[in-house]
């Protein structure tokens, strides 16, 4: 049998060669898109323009930054038998709850099947070797899921009447005349809904996002540094949302109601963001002082 | 890796395909129907009022497809209720929130007591949950029932369920109708069970299909 060399089919052999990694990313971002494509567009329709998932976006983004970064340095060993097997079945396990997910419009089990295909995926493909070095946009993946409306309500139903107990009974004994009744709080003559005020703890999510993105960034080497500052994530959070209600009220008491309500579409949410990130990066340097090695 | 890659490729696409086969095809309908023939002025011995005093949610912005209908009514002896209808995807801000443990508990009430019971409106029947609220001394006895798709659900997470439950040609809408009316009175729930059944009664067929599920 005779060997026909053909110099077309060369370079075609070659550049699929040279290319394997790169074609085979595109093949999977196109599969991916194709599963996922459908959904996203829902979602950008529906669950993704609520308030509480306007982070999806954004952590999305971190997500292809951090993993392609990771992705391109290469050099994965080729995964064992035991890999290929516990992802494929993975895998299998995350498709299924993507047709479970469309069949019942259940977005939480839809969402969530986005891990599992990562996950699984990544195992047949790079090992877990190769996983690990994605540890940070795998973890991140988990701020993807869009939890049903009842959940997240009953997380913060609870946190809305600290809320708004504390920003009431602190203006309060700083001698205003601030009330507040459930969700009403009354400055004055001026009565605020709390629902609308409070509206800000719905990017709860987002806050501890931003923060676990910081961590990331700044890449601190002790451990101890890292937990204070993921542990006063959610705390600086409500923190953020206190600071945020006490000024809209504040605002509203002294320049009356529109000036609140413009404040409330203009500047609260930047001012929440500014006050948690401030937050963060102090108890990062404190606990960095405290812990971490001095060069 | 390039093999395993497109094998995964590929059985990732053909899930994507699988799931346009299963995926159930009743989208909810995009046109806000009119409720005011579900809030007639006349509702057996009831007369609407002109204000209306009821707990309704903070302001929202109602999506294409849903729809919110308020109305207070006196009865002859001048007690007077609140009639809250709305309309919309089951899971939608409309329904959502006029939900009473929501907006009742966001408006400063407690909520006393609640339950749930099957109960006869005219001749239908429905899932109705109860329940006594306070808010320092005002006291609202609230009755109301949810429809989601043709079922009636009394949880929140009872409704995840279902959506897995319904079939393709199931509805995929839903309504809430609330009645509620101020005083600790027992026989508070009653008066809102008369009043739903006269408002059966006084509504069209065609209006009661928003409302109510289908017979079984």
């Amino acid at each position: 049998m005779t060997h026909v060399e053909t110099p077309f089919l060369n370079t075609v052999c070659a550049f699929f060669e040279q290319r394997k990694a790169a074609v085979s990313a595109a093949v999977l971002i196109v599969a991916w898109l194709i599963l996922y494509g459908p959904v996203y567009l829902e979602f950008s329709q529906t669950a993704w323009r609520r308030d509480e998932n306007s982070h999806i976006i954004f952590i999305m983004g971190i997500i292809i930054a951090t993993a392609s970064v990771r992705l391109q340095i290469g050099g994965f060993t080729k995964p064992s038998k035991f890999e290929t097997a516990a992802g494929a079945a993975i895998l299998t396990l995350g498709l299924c709850a993507y047709l479970l997910g469309r069949a019942g419009e259940a977005d939480i089990i839809l969402s969530a099947s986005q891990i599992f295909v990562a996950v699984g995926g990544g195992l047949v493909l790079i090992g877990a070797a190769g996983l690990r070095r994605l540890w940070f946009p795998l973890c991140l993946m988990a701020y993807l899921i869009i939890w049903p409306g009842w959940a997240i309500d009953s997380v913060t139903a609870p946190l809305k009447r600290l809320v708004s107990l504390l920003v009431s009974d602190g203006l309060y004994a700083a001698g205003m005349p601030v009330a507040h009744e459930g969700a009403v709080i009354s400055a004055g003559s001026y009565e605020l809904l709390v629902a609308d005020a409070c509206a800000g703890l719905n990017s709860l999510f987002a806050l501890t996002a931003v923060g676990a993105v910081y961590l990331y960034a700044v890449k601190r080497r002790s451990w101890k540094t890292n937990l204070a500052v993921a542990l006063s994530l959610v705390p600086l959070a409500i923190i953020a949302n206190i600071v945020r209600v006490a000024i809209l009220v504040l605002i509203t008491y002294y320049l009356g109601y529109d000036a609140g309500q413009s404040f409330l579409h203009e500047g609260a949410g930047l001012v929440m963001f500014a006050a948690a990130l401030a937050g963060v990066f102090l108890v990062d340097q404190l606990a960095a002082r405290w812990w971490e090695p001095q060069p | 890796m390039m093999a395993r890659a497109v094998f995964i490729a590929i059985i990732m696409a053909a899930t994507a395909a699988g799931a346009g086969f299963i995926r159930p095809s009743a989208p909810p309908p995009a046109i806000s129907p009119d409720l005011t023939a579900l809030t007639p002025d006349r509702v057996g011995e009831w007369r609407a009022l002109a204000l209306s005093g009821a707990i309704l949610p903070a302001e929202i912005d109602l999506e294409p497809g849903e729809a919110v209908q308020y109305r207070s009514y006196a009865d002859a002896a001048g007690r007077i209720l609140t009639l809250v209808v709305a309309y919309g995807p089951p899971l939608g801000d409309s329904v959502r929130l006029h939900r009473p443990e929501s907006c009742y508990v966001a408006q400063g009430f407690r909520i006393n007591s609640r339950q749930t019971q099957a109960l006869a409106i005219g001749d239908r029947n429905v899932r109705m949950v109860t329940m006594q609220t306070q808010k320092s001394l005002r006291r609202e006895a609230v009755s109301y029932w949810l429809r989601d798709g043709d079922d009636y659900v009394t949880s929140a997470p009872a409704r995840q369920l279902l959506a897995f439950k319904r079939s393709s040609t199931g509805r995929a809408d839903g309504a809430l109708v609330r009645v509620s009316s101020n005083g600790a009175d027992d026989r508070a729930f009653e008066r809102h069970q008369d009043f739903l059944t006269a408002l059966q009664a006084a509504t069209s067929e065609e209006a009661q299909t928003l409302i109510f599920a289908a017979a079984p």
